[in-house]
Parts: C-alpha cells; structure tokens; sequence
C-alpha cells in the first residue's frame, strides 16, 4: 500500500472534521451588533416544557411557515429568533418590520384566490402586510370549516382554519400575552405570561423584576441599540441561572443543538461517504472504500452525540425513540451500525453503502417529519414510562433497522448483478490483489467466494436479527398494552403492521430453509420486505390520518407511492430471468455461473 | 426413526442447509403416519400459509377505515372464512393513489379467516415436529420457538373465549360494587321495593338484537323490539319542536336516538347501542308504552356531565323505570374512590398524569386494602381482575377504571403487585421465543464463525 492510499482516508476524515469544527463554532459575537445567540438561550415555558426561546421561535415560525428561517428584507436565512424578536418587540417602535416579513404559508391556491393575494409560485409565504383588511374573511372561513364536521372538511378548510390559527398565534406573540416567558421566582411555582407578571408587578404584587428584566431586552432591540440589548441580556441570562440553574444550563446546551444541527451534518457525511463508496466500486477501490468507512465513522459519532444529547435534554437515559422524528434518527443510527459492522467483516464496501445511504435517507425522511412540531415534546401520560420506552420502542425500531438494511442489501444484489458483471466474480479478484480483503476479520474463504454469495450470506443473517428485533419487540408492545389497559393484542394497524414485518421475515426464512427461494430469492424477498417495513411505519398512520381530511396532507402519502414504486420495479428488475443479468451472463473466471441459482425451485 | 435419506448436496455452504425432507417408502405404522403428515409438514405450505396471513392482517387493517375493531375482528381474525369487499383495494387506493373519494365498488371474494389460518399453521407445525423431530442441541432453539408461538396461540384462543373488559365509573367519594361490561347492552326494567330493595329484570343485548316480540314470565310486559342499533347518535331538539319520544336533558334540551356509523378501528370511543322498543300489556297487543333508548342516556356515557331524565312506565298499577345500560355485573367486592388527579403539562391540555386512590373491601375474602394509587402503567391487580386507568369524568369529578379479567394471567394470588403483571402468557411466550431465536441464530453464527475462521 502506498503512502498516498495510506494518508487519502486521513485527509478525508479531516475535512470532514473540519466541516463539523466550523459548524459547531458559535456565531461571531460582535459587540457592536446584537447578539441574537445569547438571547436565544433565554429559557421560556412553551408547550408544557421549558425550552431555550429559540427552540419556541422555531417550532413556532415551522408551524407558520415550514421553515425555521426568513428572509428579512434583502437578507435570506435569517433565523427564528430574529422574527420572534420583531414580533415581541413590533409594538414598541414606530416602524416594525414585523409586519413585513413574509412568513405565513398559504399552500392552498383555492385559499390565495378566495383572499384576493397575488399567486407566489414556489414560496407561498405572505406578510402581515399582504393580509391586511383580509383578517375577517379568514376569520369567516375558519368559522365556517369550524362547522363543518371534521370527517368532511377539505383542503381548503383546512388550511383556512390554520391560516387563522397562525394570526391568532401571531397577535398573541404580538402583544405578549400567552407567552409564558416569565420564570418563577422560587422552584414548584408556575411560570407566568409577561401581561400578567408585568400587571402583578403594577399593582405592588411584584414577586421579583423579571418582568421588567425582560422588558428591558425588548425595548434595547426595539429601540436597534446593539448596547443595550446586549447588556439587558446579559443580566437576564445571569438571573436566569440564578433562579434555574439546571434549566438554563440545558437551555444552552440546547441552543448549541439547534445551531450545531447535528444529523444535517451527519447527513452530509453520509451522502459523501455514499459517493465514496460508490467510486471505490469504479476504481482506487481501496483508499476510496476506507476513506467512505471512517468518514461514516466520524458521522456516525456525530450520530451518537446527538442521540445521547437528546436524552441529556428530555432526562430519559436509555429512551432513543419518543416520537415518530426520533424513531427515524433512530433508525438511521442502527442503520449505520449494522452497515459499519457488515464493513468490518466484509470489507467489500457494501457495508458503508448500504448504511450510509439508510442514514442519509432516514434523517432525511426525520427532517421531513419536522412539521410536526417541537421534538423534544412531553409525553402523553400512557407513554410517560422510560422502561417500555428503552425496551418496546428501541427493539422494535432496531427490527425495522435489520429489515430496511436487509432489504437494501437486497437492492445491492438486484443492481449489481443486472448492471454489472461482478456478481459471479470472487471478492478477492474484485478488490485488487486481497491486501485489504486479506487483512482484519475478512474471512479468508470470503476471498474464494462469489459476491452474490457473500452478499446472500449477509441477507441471511441480518433476516435472522430482523425476525428475532421484530418479533420481540411487536410482543413486548403487547405486554406494555397488556400492563397499561388489559389487553395484549387489540389488532389496531400499528400491530398488525408490525405483525406483518415479523411474519414476512418469518417467511423468508422458512422460504429459504424448504429450500423454495435460492439467492436471488432470497434477496428479492428481502426488497419486498422493505414495502413491508415502510407500511407499517408509515403507511398504517396514513391511513389514521387519512380518515381526517383536514390535516391530511398528502406529501407523506406521495412519497410512500414513490418508495413503495422503487421497490416495485426493483423486484421487477430482479425477477427478471437470468439472460437479462449481466453478471449471470458473463462467464465466471474459475467455477461457472453458479450452478445453484439454474435449479428448479 | 428411519435415517434421513437422499439428503440434497449442499450448495450453499455458507448457509444453513436446507432442511431434509423425508421421502422413505412407508413401512411399518408409525411410516404411514409419516407418509400422510410429510406432506402436511411441508415448508411449503408454511410459507404459503404465512403469506395468506400476512393478507388477511393487511386486509383486516384496511377493513378498520370502516368498520369497528369487534365487527373486524369477528369478520376476519376469529372466523373460519372472511369475505373480503373489493372496496378495501379501493380504500387504499384513496389514502395512497388518490382515488376520488366517492368511489364505491360491491362484491367481496372469499378468504380464509384468522381461526383457518391459525389452525392450519398449528397443524402444519406440529405436524412438522413429529415428522422432523429429533431433540439435539442444534434443534433446541426451533423447539423453543415453536413451543412459545403455540403458548400464544393458546393465549389468544383464552383470551378470545374467555376475557372480559368491563368499565367501572366511580365519583370521588362513592363506592361502586358493579361493573359496566364494555361493548354490551341490556334493557333493565327496575321497581323500586323499598328504600333499599329495587326489583330489577334485565333482557340481555343478544336478544335485543335478534329483534321480534319478547315474553317472560319474570318481565312485567311484552316487548316489541322495533330496531336495534349497533351504535347510535343523540339528535337535539328544542323544547317546542321535540317529538313525543324525546328524552329531556338536565341543561333543558331534549334529544331522540338516531342511529350511527359503528365507530372505525382509529377510534378508541366504544360503540353505544341502541333500541327502539313497544311495550305491550303481556298477551295482548295493548300498548303500554313506546320507548327510544340509547346506552349514551345513561349518567355514565357523559361522565355524569349531563343527566337524562329517567323513563317510567306504568302497569297494573305499578310503575317501573326502563333504560337501556351496559351490562352490569355485581361483583363481590367494593371500590371507594377516594381521590382524583389529573395533572396536565404547564399551558397545554395534555395530560402528564391520572390517578385514582382508591379503597378496595371484600367482606367474601376479608380483604381491606386502603389508599391504592392506580394510574397509567400502574394498574391494581385482585383475584384475578386487573383495575387499569381509563379515563374520567370531564369536570376530573370521578374516575372511569377499566377492570379486566384474562384466565391467561396465571399469577396466582400470592404474588406480589410487581411480579403478578409478568405472570401472563404472552410474557411466557414472548420469553420462549426471543430465547428460542437467541439460541438458534446464536448456534448458527458460531457455526459460521467456526467455519470461517478455523
């Protein structure tokens, strides 16, 4: 190995780190300007928890505008705080650019023609300004969806009774009442709304000068004195960790979260280990094949930390999985294990292929999932349990983990035995002359083995996990029921999903066993497993929530039809008969193509 | 037992071989046996079974954008043969290809049912079992599976014949010693005795429903039943409009029974029958009365939020209150609730905890357990009942527990509070197949390890 190859998967990984380095540095903190990070860790109550208010401008601005940014005037990604801070502070100057700022989503064109506004193609954010002299239209559309019962409303009642909602959201935010932003002045007492605080502390009843503390930071922004501001935050963050020290100290850890945004980066470091996995199949097979493993490496810590940062912040040890976002980040993450672990064993580059496009794609379809709000969210009383949390929730994500990975190790099969020659070929030859193959825990006999076989040998054994991950953790879901309401099996859609993932794993073993699915079988099946999969995540909520035509929203369902459709094909693809598999064709060097798959079922 | 013949090479040496299929000429009794249950026992047939289960559970989870869970459960999990309408493929179609709503196509074709199934696979693997078996290590773990899936299979069966989920609503400070048995109905015609003593007769829900002319002896009149709804709505009417059958309710709105969709598989509200009923002077066709009467009148359908007024009727002189409850079943215990908590998250409506302390008397057994706390995961479990959290009044003025009895639950009634909750089949089962697969798959990759690496 040459000292180039050597250092190429050093020099990757540095990047890499380096990437994550600057991304985890805090915003410049210029003293001429406002410094917006600091008061984003100012904690408040919102939703039931306590959180930094910039995890409240994000959820709040995602929910009225699908996005945690605007743009303020000419200036583009601007963040959440920002506008929080116009809206909070809009009526204490003359010249608000709350009102300006274009962030209430209309994505219903029935309901942009129903108010008179101008068609924005591709962005369909307006300003307060846009829907002046429109508030009692939409407040009548709302009223009239209202009527209608929930089973028969459609789109465009829907949105016109979220339009509303969001207006209302925003006076609220507007005019500082229902925002609970003003902590207890001693631990067990409730948090209070700045209107109530600010008039208890008019009337003599002042329990402490909180409220005029915070005043103070809104009247400095409001009055644009970078300063002011800056000192008004100071001394409202330091009284915070006076009174919450526990609560402010996490409200920190959390605007770092938020701002370090840690699966984006660990996606990013998948896609390009993909790609570097990809071209190591093309050619520089080595360097390349171990740049993409330890780039996953560095993603998957990145992974890691934010999962245990996650428990940090909820104080639920041991709980990965509280809501269908973290189910997804979840998944990834086992993804990505297996995936490094196949890698470990078989050094053929499908290990960090297949998981480090699962890791991409799940944080991906996570993030697609933010619109629902703030992650960290409490937990409905039936689920407040860490016990069946570690122990239902994470084994039966970790079945759904060995299944997609065996499905998409399915998908490797499929695609390299129709689109190229290698499937019939031994390992050994494949990847050069077996000085990576050779070394660690490759199993020497791997070398003398065909890659469809190898490929089929890590099919069966992540199937084994999958049946075993699924099974359990479907039946523990019942006894969890069973302790929570006296039943154990109530055959709602979310069981008999997961009932359907154990048999189908089931299935494909006793296929294999009698002898009926030989590899190519095997591996089909397996894609057929992913449909499987992706219904009982996602499918039996769909079609809950498909019941509710108002917050039905049919993205989900649109990009279900696309994955369920790849899979579709692909299995087409690979049931196609052999002469269409180049590498069935393509005569192999030492033994002939494998005589296995030429026998009758 | 023959040795196994003509064992197919191995092709695939890295994977586990494929299992031997014994094919010898019967010869001698226990051959013919075979010779009849190989087939039977195939593989084959295994994961053909399994695929049509793998259907009638996705069928069965479409069918619930209908229909309620008890009419799913009855029509394709405990029947031998379902048949399934063409307009579940339709249903999907309209969640996920966005097919227009309207579309309505008839028919059904037939299917076998949750209970063939079931059967079939429990034939299929004992039969499998006593063709194949042969107690060695390298089996161990497949017995063990195999023997957990029949525990649950076996579950499942107690649980369908025997279980029983009943409601119990109980205000703060009353004492309650009888259950509402869920999705039931009966029509009760109470008198009252004394101040202590009611008369009370009762036509079960199953006979409503057959509909026709009801006599008894023990009923003081004969009942016509004119409808029996599955599940049913409260139409309101103002005072002036309302029609003579109309029930008044406390807040002076007056409302009749209508009849409603069954609820689908996506809500957790129990369906609340319903029944129209003549009520004829015995032997005759005089009528005594007309009556419309739905479970939602009772006090507890509302949490006690909203009372109904009660319907009377007289006959020969003596006056009797009719009303269509939930099955009631008097236990020989009593439950006091003492206190009531509903605790949400600060500023939103979410519940953080429900918790009922409760005081449990059985004067049969001399049991006296003061100062219970039951809330979600935390049930209270007595002679062989389990008390569970459900829900509450609206005005969190009592609390509705739900009391489950599953002769399945095997704990007996010595051990202790923690223990007991473990003592269940499912428990058992779920424990003999993950160890099962351990064992198995655990035996398989140190077999491949072994080979790999020697």
């Amino acid at each position: 190995m040459t000292l180039l190859s050597r250092l190429v998967p050093w020099g990757v990984v540095l990047v890499g780190a380096l990437v994550l380095f600057v991304k985890m540095s805090p915003p410049d903190d210029d003293p001429n300007r406002m410094n917006l990070y600091e008061f984003s860790k100012i904690p408040v109550m919102d939703q039931g928890r306590v959180k930094p208010i910039d995890t409240m401008a994000r959820t709040t601005m995602l929910t009225i505008s699908n996005r945690q940014t605007f743009k303020d005037g000419e200036q583009s990604g601007q963040p959440a705080v920002k506008w929080l801070l116009d809206v909070m502070s809009s009526r204490l100057s003359e010249k608000s650019v709350a009102l300006k700022h274009e962030v209430f989503r209309i994505d219903n064109d029935q309901l942009v023609h129903a108010l008179g506004l101008k068609d924005k193609p591709e962005f369909w954010r307006y300003s307060i300004n846009e829907l002046s002299g429109k508030f009692e239209t939409i407040q009548d559309l709302a009223r009239q969806a209202d009527k209608i019962p929930e089973k028969q409303r459609d789109a465009f009642n829907g949105k016109a009774m979220k339009l509303y909602h969001d207006l209302v959201t925003y006076v609220q935010l507007s005019t500082l009442e229902d925002a609970t932003v003003i902590p207890p002045a001693e631990a067990g007492k409730p948090w209070q709304d700045f209107r109530d605080a600010a008039g208890a502390m008019q009337h003599g009843g002042a329990e402490s000068a909180t409220p005029e503390k915070f005043f103070a930071m809104l009247v400095a922004y409001a009055k644009n004195s970078p300063t002011d501001f800056n000192k008004a935050v100071a001394s409202y963050r330091q009284y915070a960790n006076e009174v919450l020290p526990e609560q402010s100290q996490k409200a920190g850890f959390e605007v770092f979260f938020n701002h370090f945004e840690p699966f984006y980066d660990a996606t990013l470091l998948y896609i390009f280990a993909a790609l570097l996995a990809a071209a190591s199949w093309v050619a520089y097979t080595d360097p390349l094949r171990r740049s993409a493993f330890w780039l996953m490496v560095l993603a998957l810590a990145v992974h890691t930390w934010a999962l245990f940062g996650r428990m940090y912040l909820l104080n639920r040890y041991g709980v990965f999985v509280t809501n269908l976002y973290s189910s997804a980040v979840f998944i990834g993450w086992g993804c990505v294990i297996i995936g490094i672990l196949l890698e470990v064993v078989f050094r053929i580059g499908v290990g960090a292929m297949v998981g480090s496009v699962l890791g991409a794609l799940t944080v991906f379809v996570a993030h697609s999932l933010l619109d629902t709000g703030d992650t960290l969210a409490n937990l409905e009383a039936v689920l407040d349990t860490n016990f069946w949390l570690a122990t239902h929730v994470t084994v039966v994500n970790l079945g759904y983990v060995a299944t997609f990975v065996a499905g998409f190790l399915g998908i490797a099969y499929v695609v390299l035995g129709v689109a190229t020659p290698l499937l019939n070929r031994k390992t050994g030859e494949i990847f050069g002359d077996g000085s990576n193959v050779n070394a660690g825990l490759m199993p020497r006999a791997f070398q003398n083995m065909e890659l469809g076989r190898v490929l089929t040998a890590m099919i069966y054994g992540i199937l084994c996990f999958a049946t075993l991950f699924s099974f359990t953790g479907t039946v523990l879901g019942g006894i969890w029921a069973d302790q929570s309401w006296g039943r154990f099996w109530g055959w709602d859609p979310k069981e008999n999903g997961a009932l359907i993932i154990v048999l189908w794993n089931a299935l494909i073993l006793h296929a294999r066993w009698g002898g009926l699915v030989k590899q190519r079988g095997v591996a089909v099946l397996a894609i057929v497993g992913n449909i499987v999969t992706a219904w009982s995540y996602f499918g039996t909520n769909q079609l809950g929530v498909g019941l509710h035509a108002y917050g039905f929203d049919d993205r989900l369902a649109v990009a279900l039809d696309c994955f369920w459709g790849a899979q579709l094909l692909l299995i087409a693809v690979g049931s196609l008969p052999t002469r269409f598999w180049w590498s069935m064709r393509a005569p192999a060097p030492v033994r002939p193509a494998a005589r296995a798959r030429a026998q009758p079922a | 037992m023959s040795k196994t013949v003509d064992r197919p090479p191995r092709s695939h040496p890295e994977l586990p071989e494929v299992l031997p299929v014994a094919a010898a000429e019967p010869s001698g009794a226990w051959e013919t046996v075979k010779w009849v249950l190989t087939p039977i026992a195939s593989l084959r047939l295994t994961v053909v079974l399994m695929a049509l289960s793998i259907l009638i559970v996705f069928f069965g989870t479409l069918a619930q954008v209908d229909h309620g869970i008890f009419t799913v459960l009855q029509n394709y999990f405990r029947t031998w043969l379902a048949w399934i309408p063409f307009q579940v493929f339709v249903q999907f179609g309209q969640v996920f290809l966005s097919v227009p709503k309207e579309t309505h196509v008839s028919g059904s074709f037939p299917f076998p049912g949750g209970w063939l199934l079931g059967g079939l696979l429990l034939v299929n693997l004992l039969a499998a079992h006593l063709v194949r078996f042969k107690l060695t290590w390298k089996r161990s773990g497949i017995l063990l599976i195999h023997s957990g899936l029949v525990v649950m299979m076996l579950s499942e069966l107690i649980t369908g014949l025997f279980a029983v989920e009943a409601r119990m609503p109980i205000g703060i400070g009353e004492t309650t010693n009888y259950v509402d048995v869920a999705n039931t109905c009966e029509l009760a015609f109470v008198r009252s005795v004394n101040e202590q003593t009611d008369d009370v007769t009762v036509i079960p829900g199953s006979l409503l429903a057959k509909g026709g002319r009801i006599s008894d002896a023990s009923l003081p009149v004969d009942v016509e039943v004119a409808a029996y709804l599955k599940n049913s709505d409260l139409l309101e009417h103002s005072r002036g409009e309302a029609p003579a059958d109309a029930v008044p309710r406390n807040d002076g709105w007056f409302f009749t029974v209508a009849p409603a969709g069954e609820g689908n598989g996506f809500s957790d509200k129990d369906d609340s029958p319903a029944v129209r009923v003549r009520l004829l002077k015995k032997d005759t066709s005089d009528v005594v009365g007309y009556f419309g009467l739905s479970t939602l009148f009772e006090p507890n359908a509302f949490g006690r939020h909203y009372l109904f007024a009660e319907q009377h009727f007289t006959v020969d002189g003596k006056t009797y209150t009719i009303a269509l409850r939930p099955q009631r079943e008097y236990k020989p215990y009593a439950v006091t609730l003492k206190e009531f908590t509903h605790e949400v998250y600060p500023g939103t409506t979410k519940p953080k905890n429900y918790e009922s302390t409760v005081r449990l008397v059985d004067a049969s057994r001399g049991e006296d357990r003061d100062a219970v706390k039951i809330y979600m995961n935390n049930p209270m479990r007595y002679a062989g009942e389990t008390f569970y959290q459900a829900g509450f009044f609206p005005d969190d003025s009592g609390t509705i527990l739900q009391v489950v009895r599953n002769p399945g639950n095997f704990a007996p009634s010595a051990a202790p509070q923690w223990l007991a909750g473990y003592m269940t089949m499912p428990v058992l089962s779920c424990l003999m197949v993950s160890l099962g697969m351990v064992v198995h798959f655990g035996l398989h990759l140190l077999g491949f390890l072994r080979r790999r690496y020697a």
